[in-house]
Protein backbone atom coordinates (compact mmCIF):
# COMPACT_ATOMS: atom_id res chain seq x y z
CA UNK A 1 0.00 0.00 0.00
CA UNK A 2 2.83 2.42 1.10
CA UNK A 3 4.86 1.67 -1.65
CA UNK A 4 1.81 1.85 -4.12
CA UNK A 5 0.92 5.52 -2.57
CA UNK A 6 4.45 6.32 -3.11
CA UNK A 7 5.08 4.95 -7.05
CA UNK A 8 1.73 7.38 -7.31
CA UNK A 9 3.17 10.62 -5.98
CA UNK A 10 6.36 9.99 -8.57
CA UNK A 11 4.20 9.58 -11.42
CA UNK A 12 2.24 12.69 -10.44
CA UNK A 13 5.54 15.03 -9.65
CA UNK A 14 6.26 13.60 -13.11
CA UNK A 15 3.14 14.42 -14.96
CA UNK A 16 3.49 17.97 -13.52
CA UNK A 17 6.71 18.72 -14.38
CA UNK A 18 6.38 17.33 -18.05
CA UNK A 19 3.12 19.79 -18.60
CA UNK A 20 4.34 22.79 -20.31
CA UNK A 21 6.67 20.45 -22.68
CA UNK A 22 3.65 18.49 -23.37
CA UNK A 23 1.92 22.31 -24.71
CA UNK A 24 4.71 22.72 -26.75
CA UNK A 25 4.48 18.81 -27.98
CA UNK A 26 0.69 19.49 -28.81
CA UNK A 27 1.62 21.45 -31.53
CA UNK A 28 4.58 20.15 -32.86
CA UNK A 29 2.60 16.40 -32.89
CA UNK A 30 -0.05 18.67 -34.63
CA UNK A 31 2.04 20.10 -37.07
CA UNK A 32 3.86 16.69 -37.77
CA UNK A 33 0.75 15.01 -38.40
CA UNK A 34 -0.73 17.78 -40.68
CA UNK A 35 2.67 17.32 -42.68
CA UNK A 36 2.85 13.25 -42.48
CA UNK A 37 -0.17 12.66 -45.41
CA UNK A 38 1.60 15.35 -47.80
CA UNK A 39 3.06 12.75 -50.02
CA UNK A 40 -0.68 10.96 -50.09
CA UNK A 41 -2.36 14.09 -51.46
CA UNK A 42 -1.72 13.25 -54.80
CA UNK A 43 -3.47 10.55 -54.98
CA UNK A 44 -5.99 11.92 -52.82
CA UNK A 45 -7.00 15.21 -55.04
CA UNK A 46 -8.28 12.75 -57.81
CA UNK A 47 -10.47 10.74 -56.31
CA UNK A 48 -12.16 13.73 -54.69
CA UNK A 49 -12.84 15.38 -58.02
CA UNK A 50 -13.72 11.64 -58.91
CA UNK A 51 -16.39 11.32 -56.76
CA UNK A 52 -17.74 14.80 -57.56
CA UNK A 53 -18.13 14.10 -61.04
CA UNK A 54 -19.93 10.23 -59.84
CA UNK A 55 -22.41 12.20 -57.39
CA UNK A 56 -23.42 14.44 -60.05
CA UNK A 57 -23.67 12.12 -62.67
CA UNK A 58 -26.18 10.33 -59.65
CA UNK A 59 -28.29 13.25 -59.26
CA UNK A 60 -26.66 15.14 -56.72
CA UNK A 61 -26.15 19.22 -57.03
CA UNK A 62 -22.88 20.61 -56.29
CA UNK A 63 -24.17 21.76 -52.85
CA UNK A 64 -25.40 18.58 -51.39
CA UNK A 65 -21.76 16.85 -53.34
CA UNK A 66 -20.14 19.66 -51.08
CA UNK A 67 -21.83 18.46 -48.32
CA UNK A 68 -21.73 15.00 -47.98
CA UNK A 69 -17.63 15.25 -48.56
CA UNK A 70 -17.72 17.96 -45.26
CA UNK A 71 -19.97 15.77 -43.24
CA UNK A 72 -19.35 12.46 -44.35
CA UNK A 73 -15.89 12.63 -44.98
CA UNK A 74 -15.50 8.86 -46.30
CA UNK A 75 -14.58 7.94 -49.76
CA UNK A 76 -15.56 4.67 -50.44
CA UNK A 77 -19.39 5.25 -48.27
CA UNK A 78 -19.60 8.28 -50.40
CA UNK A 79 -19.26 6.80 -53.22
CA UNK A 80 -21.30 3.64 -52.51
CA UNK A 81 -23.93 6.39 -51.44
CA UNK A 82 -23.86 8.30 -54.36
CA UNK A 83 -23.90 5.58 -56.60
CA UNK A 84 -26.61 3.35 -54.50
CA UNK A 85 -28.81 6.26 -54.74
CA UNK A 86 -28.04 6.94 -58.74
CA UNK A 87 -29.45 3.15 -59.21
CA UNK A 88 -32.53 4.08 -57.60
CA UNK A 89 -31.92 2.21 -54.27
CA UNK A 90 -33.85 2.94 -50.91
CA UNK A 91 -32.45 5.59 -48.15
CA UNK A 92 -32.58 2.96 -45.72
CA UNK A 93 -30.95 0.18 -47.50
CA UNK A 94 -27.96 2.76 -48.49
CA UNK A 95 -27.53 3.83 -44.76
CA UNK A 96 -27.27 0.34 -43.89
CA UNK A 97 -24.70 -0.69 -46.39
CA UNK A 98 -22.43 2.79 -45.88
CA UNK A 99 -22.83 1.34 -41.73
CA UNK A 100 -21.00 -2.05 -43.20
CA UNK A 101 -18.63 -0.38 -45.00
CA UNK A 102 -17.47 1.66 -42.02
CA UNK A 103 -17.34 -0.96 -39.31
CA UNK A 104 -13.60 -1.09 -40.16
CA UNK A 105 -13.32 1.88 -38.28
CA UNK A 106 -14.47 -0.07 -35.19
CA UNK A 107 -11.25 -1.88 -35.68
CA UNK A 108 -9.23 0.88 -36.37
CA UNK A 109 -10.14 2.95 -33.56
CA UNK A 110 -9.69 0.03 -31.06
CA UNK A 111 -6.17 -0.27 -32.34
CA UNK A 112 -5.49 3.11 -31.76
CA UNK A 113 -7.41 3.29 -28.43
CA UNK A 114 -5.10 0.53 -27.13
CA UNK A 115 -1.70 2.56 -27.97
CA UNK A 116 -3.12 6.07 -26.65
CA UNK A 117 -1.73 7.21 -22.93
CA UNK A 118 -4.89 7.60 -20.44
CA UNK A 119 -6.24 11.50 -20.73
CA UNK A 120 -4.23 12.15 -23.98
CA UNK A 121 -5.43 15.19 -25.42
CA UNK A 122 -7.62 15.93 -27.96
CA UNK A 123 -10.47 13.38 -26.54
CA UNK A 124 -11.64 10.58 -29.09
CA UNK A 125 -15.06 12.37 -30.10
CA UNK A 126 -12.66 15.36 -31.53
CA UNK A 127 -10.38 12.78 -33.67
CA UNK A 128 -12.50 10.27 -34.30
CA UNK A 129 -14.91 11.65 -37.55
CA UNK A 130 -11.38 12.09 -38.75
CA UNK A 131 -10.54 8.27 -38.53
CA UNK A 132 -9.90 7.24 -42.01
CA UNK A 133 -7.80 4.10 -43.35
CA UNK A 134 -4.74 6.69 -44.52
CA UNK A 135 -4.86 8.75 -40.84
CA UNK A 136 -4.76 5.22 -38.81
CA UNK A 137 -2.39 4.30 -41.01
CA UNK A 138 0.11 6.92 -40.16
CA UNK A 139 -0.75 7.55 -37.02
CA UNK A 140 0.02 3.72 -36.01
CA UNK A 141 3.24 3.96 -37.77
CA UNK A 142 3.88 6.49 -35.33
CA UNK A 143 2.32 4.41 -32.33
CA UNK A 144 4.79 1.62 -33.62
CA UNK A 145 8.23 3.65 -33.51
CA UNK A 146 7.08 5.05 -30.37
CA UNK A 147 6.10 8.55 -31.10
CA UNK A 148 2.57 8.10 -31.58
CA UNK A 149 -0.25 10.82 -30.26
CA UNK A 150 -3.83 11.77 -30.96
CA UNK A 151 -2.29 15.21 -31.83
CA UNK A 152 -0.72 13.23 -34.87
CA UNK A 153 -3.98 11.71 -35.32
CA UNK A 154 -5.95 15.11 -35.68
CA UNK A 155 -3.48 16.76 -37.65
CA UNK A 156 -3.17 13.72 -39.96
CA UNK A 157 -6.85 14.27 -39.69
CA UNK A 158 -7.25 17.99 -40.80
CA UNK A 159 -4.71 17.50 -43.54
CA UNK A 160 -6.72 14.83 -45.14
CA UNK A 161 -10.17 16.28 -44.56
CA UNK A 162 -8.83 20.05 -46.41
CA UNK A 163 -7.74 18.33 -48.81
CA UNK A 164 -10.91 15.69 -49.70
CA UNK A 165 -13.09 19.11 -49.60
CA UNK A 166 -11.41 21.15 -51.68
CA UNK A 167 -10.57 18.16 -54.22
CA UNK A 168 -14.38 17.82 -53.77
CA UNK A 169 -14.92 21.53 -54.96
CA UNK A 170 -12.87 21.02 -57.85
CA UNK A 171 -14.56 18.67 -58.86
CA UNK A 172 -17.94 20.17 -58.46
CA UNK A 173 -17.02 23.32 -59.92
CA UNK A 174 -14.81 22.67 -62.56
CA UNK A 175 -15.37 18.34 -63.02
CA UNK A 176 -15.42 18.66 -66.89
CA UNK A 177 -12.85 20.84 -68.02
CA UNK A 178 -10.30 18.63 -66.14
CA UNK A 179 -8.24 15.44 -67.97
CA UNK A 180 -9.72 12.33 -66.45
CA UNK A 181 -8.01 11.69 -63.35
CA UNK A 182 -8.28 8.15 -63.60
CA UNK A 183 -6.08 8.31 -66.80
CA UNK A 184 -3.02 9.30 -64.15
CA UNK A 185 -3.54 5.89 -62.71
CA UNK A 186 -2.82 7.81 -58.91
CA UNK A 187 -5.19 6.07 -57.10
CA UNK A 188 -2.28 3.45 -57.07
CA UNK A 189 -0.50 5.97 -54.53
CA UNK A 190 -2.82 4.22 -51.97
CA UNK A 191 -2.20 0.94 -51.76
CA UNK A 192 1.61 1.62 -52.47
CA UNK A 193 1.33 4.26 -49.63
CA UNK A 194 -0.01 0.74 -47.74
CA UNK A 195 2.86 -1.35 -48.66
CA UNK A 196 5.31 1.00 -47.36
CA UNK A 197 3.33 1.44 -43.72
CA UNK A 198 3.65 -2.86 -44.16
CA UNK A 199 6.83 -3.72 -44.89
CA UNK A 200 8.72 -2.38 -41.56
CA UNK A 201 6.19 -4.59 -39.86
CA UNK A 202 6.87 -7.73 -40.70
CA UNK A 203 9.36 -8.74 -38.66
CA UNK A 204 8.15 -11.86 -36.81
CA UNK A 205 7.07 -15.13 -38.70
CA UNK A 206 3.85 -15.10 -37.23
CA UNK A 207 3.47 -11.23 -38.80
CA UNK A 208 4.44 -12.44 -42.19
CA UNK A 209 1.69 -15.42 -41.98
CA UNK A 210 -1.03 -12.29 -40.75
CA UNK A 211 -0.02 -10.43 -43.66
CA UNK A 212 0.08 -13.47 -45.97
CA UNK A 213 -3.61 -14.73 -44.88
CA UNK A 214 -5.20 -10.75 -44.78
CA UNK A 215 -3.62 -10.66 -48.77
CA UNK A 216 -5.14 -13.99 -49.43
CA UNK A 217 -8.53 -13.71 -47.80
CA UNK A 218 -8.73 -10.07 -49.25
CA UNK A 219 -7.82 -11.22 -52.96
CA UNK A 220 -10.27 -14.82 -52.41
CA UNK A 221 -13.32 -12.60 -51.34
CA UNK A 222 -12.92 -9.65 -53.28
CA UNK A 223 -15.11 -10.09 -56.30
CA UNK A 224 -17.69 -11.63 -53.77
CA UNK A 225 -18.12 -8.69 -51.30
CA UNK A 226 -18.22 -4.78 -51.11
CA UNK A 227 -14.70 -3.22 -50.37
CA UNK A 228 -15.25 -2.92 -46.90
CA UNK A 229 -16.68 -6.22 -46.07
CA UNK A 230 -13.99 -7.61 -48.00
CA UNK A 231 -11.21 -5.72 -46.29
CA UNK A 232 -13.16 -6.91 -42.59
CA UNK A 233 -12.96 -10.02 -43.40
CA UNK A 234 -9.44 -10.44 -44.48
CA UNK A 235 -8.13 -8.01 -41.44
CA UNK A 236 -10.39 -9.82 -39.03
CA UNK A 237 -9.22 -13.37 -40.12
CA UNK A 238 -5.98 -12.70 -40.42
CA UNK A 239 -5.54 -10.98 -37.14
CA UNK A 240 -7.23 -13.71 -34.71
CA UNK A 241 -4.84 -15.99 -36.70
CA UNK A 242 -2.20 -13.64 -35.43
CA UNK A 243 -3.55 -13.68 -31.87
CA UNK A 244 -3.82 -17.54 -31.91
CA UNK A 245 -0.50 -18.51 -33.45
CA UNK A 246 1.24 -15.44 -30.72
CA UNK A 247 0.35 -17.91 -27.99
CA UNK A 248 2.70 -20.12 -28.82
CA UNK A 249 5.62 -18.05 -29.00
CA UNK A 250 7.33 -16.96 -25.86
CA UNK A 251 5.72 -14.19 -23.82
CA UNK A 252 9.01 -11.70 -24.09
CA UNK A 253 9.26 -12.42 -27.78
CA UNK A 254 5.76 -11.54 -28.54
CA UNK A 255 5.65 -8.00 -27.41
CA UNK A 256 8.61 -6.77 -28.85
CA UNK A 257 7.91 -8.98 -32.73
CA UNK A 258 4.95 -6.97 -33.16
CA UNK A 259 5.88 -3.63 -31.92
CA UNK A 260 9.31 -3.50 -33.55
CA UNK B 1 -27.16 24.47 -56.50
CA UNK B 2 -29.94 23.30 -54.88
CA UNK B 3 -30.70 20.91 -52.03
CA UNK B 4 -33.71 18.17 -51.76
CA UNK B 5 -34.81 17.27 -48.50
CA UNK B 6 -34.59 13.28 -49.41
CA UNK B 7 -30.99 13.69 -50.57
CA UNK B 8 -29.26 16.10 -47.56
CA UNK B 9 -31.89 13.63 -45.04
CA UNK B 10 -29.49 10.34 -47.24
CA UNK B 11 -26.16 12.67 -46.30
CA UNK B 12 -26.81 13.49 -42.46
CA UNK B 13 -27.76 9.52 -41.72
CA UNK B 14 -24.84 8.73 -43.76
CA UNK B 15 -22.57 10.84 -41.90
CA UNK B 16 -24.40 9.98 -38.61
CA UNK B 17 -23.67 6.33 -39.04
CA UNK B 18 -20.26 6.56 -40.74
CA UNK B 19 -19.57 8.89 -37.13
CA UNK B 20 -21.16 6.48 -35.18
CA UNK B 21 -18.84 3.40 -36.48
CA UNK B 22 -15.87 5.91 -35.82
CA UNK B 23 -16.83 6.73 -32.19
CA UNK B 24 -17.52 3.41 -31.58
CA UNK B 25 -14.19 1.69 -30.99
CA UNK B 26 -12.84 4.17 -28.88
CA UNK B 27 -15.80 3.94 -26.61
CA UNK B 28 -15.71 0.30 -26.52
CA UNK B 29 -11.63 0.41 -25.97
CA UNK B 30 -11.91 1.61 -22.24
CA UNK B 31 -13.43 -2.49 -21.28
CA UNK B 32 -11.17 -4.20 -19.68
CA UNK B 33 -9.42 -6.59 -22.85
CA UNK B 34 -8.68 -10.49 -22.28
CA UNK B 35 -5.63 -10.93 -23.17
CA UNK B 36 -6.55 -13.02 -26.35
CA UNK B 37 -8.23 -10.25 -27.13
CA UNK B 38 -4.96 -7.61 -27.26
CA UNK B 39 -3.47 -10.20 -28.82
CA UNK B 40 -5.98 -9.81 -31.83
CA UNK B 41 -5.76 -5.48 -31.91
CA UNK B 42 -1.89 -6.64 -31.49
CA UNK B 43 -1.72 -7.56 -35.33
CA UNK B 44 -4.80 -5.08 -36.60
CA UNK B 45 -1.82 -3.19 -38.42
CA UNK B 46 -0.45 -5.84 -40.28
CA UNK B 47 -3.19 -7.51 -41.51
CA UNK B 48 -5.16 -3.86 -42.19
CA UNK B 49 -1.99 -2.83 -43.80
CA UNK B 50 -2.01 -6.07 -46.15
CA UNK B 51 -5.78 -6.12 -46.72
CA UNK B 52 -5.61 -2.69 -48.37
CA UNK B 53 -2.01 -2.84 -49.95
CA UNK B 54 -2.12 -6.14 -51.45
CA UNK B 55 -5.59 -6.47 -53.86
CA UNK B 56 -4.99 -3.06 -54.54
CA UNK B 57 -1.94 -3.90 -56.32
CA UNK B 58 -2.75 -7.12 -57.46
CA UNK B 59 -6.30 -5.42 -58.91
CA UNK B 60 -6.39 -2.68 -61.78
CA UNK B 61 -7.43 -4.27 -65.12
CA UNK B 62 -4.65 -4.49 -67.67
CA UNK B 63 -2.20 -1.89 -65.14
CA UNK B 64 -0.89 -5.51 -63.77
CA UNK B 65 2.58 -5.18 -65.02
CA UNK B 66 2.97 -1.66 -64.18
CA UNK B 67 1.57 -2.32 -60.54
CA UNK B 68 4.30 -5.33 -60.37
CA UNK B 69 6.95 -3.05 -61.07
CA UNK B 70 6.43 -0.02 -59.41
CA UNK B 71 5.52 -2.13 -56.10
CA UNK B 72 8.74 -3.89 -56.69
CA UNK B 73 10.38 -0.46 -56.66
CA UNK B 74 8.43 0.75 -54.10
CA UNK B 75 9.43 -1.87 -52.10
CA UNK B 76 13.19 -1.98 -52.31
CA UNK B 77 13.31 1.88 -51.94
CA UNK B 78 11.55 1.84 -48.73
CA UNK B 79 13.27 -1.40 -47.27
CA UNK B 80 16.55 0.93 -48.44
CA UNK B 81 15.33 4.48 -47.48
CA UNK B 82 12.25 3.87 -44.95
CA UNK B 83 10.39 6.99 -45.82
CA UNK B 84 7.24 7.00 -47.42
CA UNK B 85 7.56 10.16 -50.17
CA UNK B 86 10.70 8.56 -51.64
CA UNK B 87 8.58 4.87 -51.66
CA UNK B 88 5.72 6.23 -53.17
CA UNK B 89 8.13 8.53 -55.73
CA UNK B 90 9.67 5.17 -56.98
CA UNK B 91 6.73 3.14 -57.22
CA UNK B 92 4.82 5.94 -59.41
CA UNK B 93 7.46 6.19 -61.43
CA UNK B 94 7.90 2.67 -62.22
CA UNK B 95 4.33 2.41 -63.34
CA UNK B 96 4.61 5.40 -65.11
CA UNK B 97 7.82 4.22 -66.81
CA UNK B 98 6.34 0.75 -67.85
CA UNK B 99 2.77 2.08 -68.77
CA UNK B 100 4.54 4.16 -71.42
CA UNK B 101 7.01 1.55 -72.26
CA UNK B 102 4.21 -1.32 -73.21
Amino acid sequence: MIANTGRERIISIKKARTEPAEDRSFREQLRRGFMGPMPLWPGAVPFGIAYALVSRASGFSGLETLLSSLLVYAGSAQLVMVTLYGSGAGLISIIVTAAILNLRHILYALSINRRMRPGERPGKAIVAPLLTDEAYGLTMREYLAGRGSMAYLLGAGISLYVVWAASTMGGVLFGSLLPDPEKLGLEFIFPLSFLALLLPLLRSRVAVVVAIVAAGTALAVGPYADGGVTFLIAAVTAAALGAALDRNTTQEQKADEVDA
Amino acid sequence: MNISAERLLLVLAVAAVTYLTRVAGFALGDREMSPAFDRFLAYVPVASFAALAIPGIADGAGTLPSRVIGATLATLVVLRFGKLWTCLLAGMAGFWLVGLLR
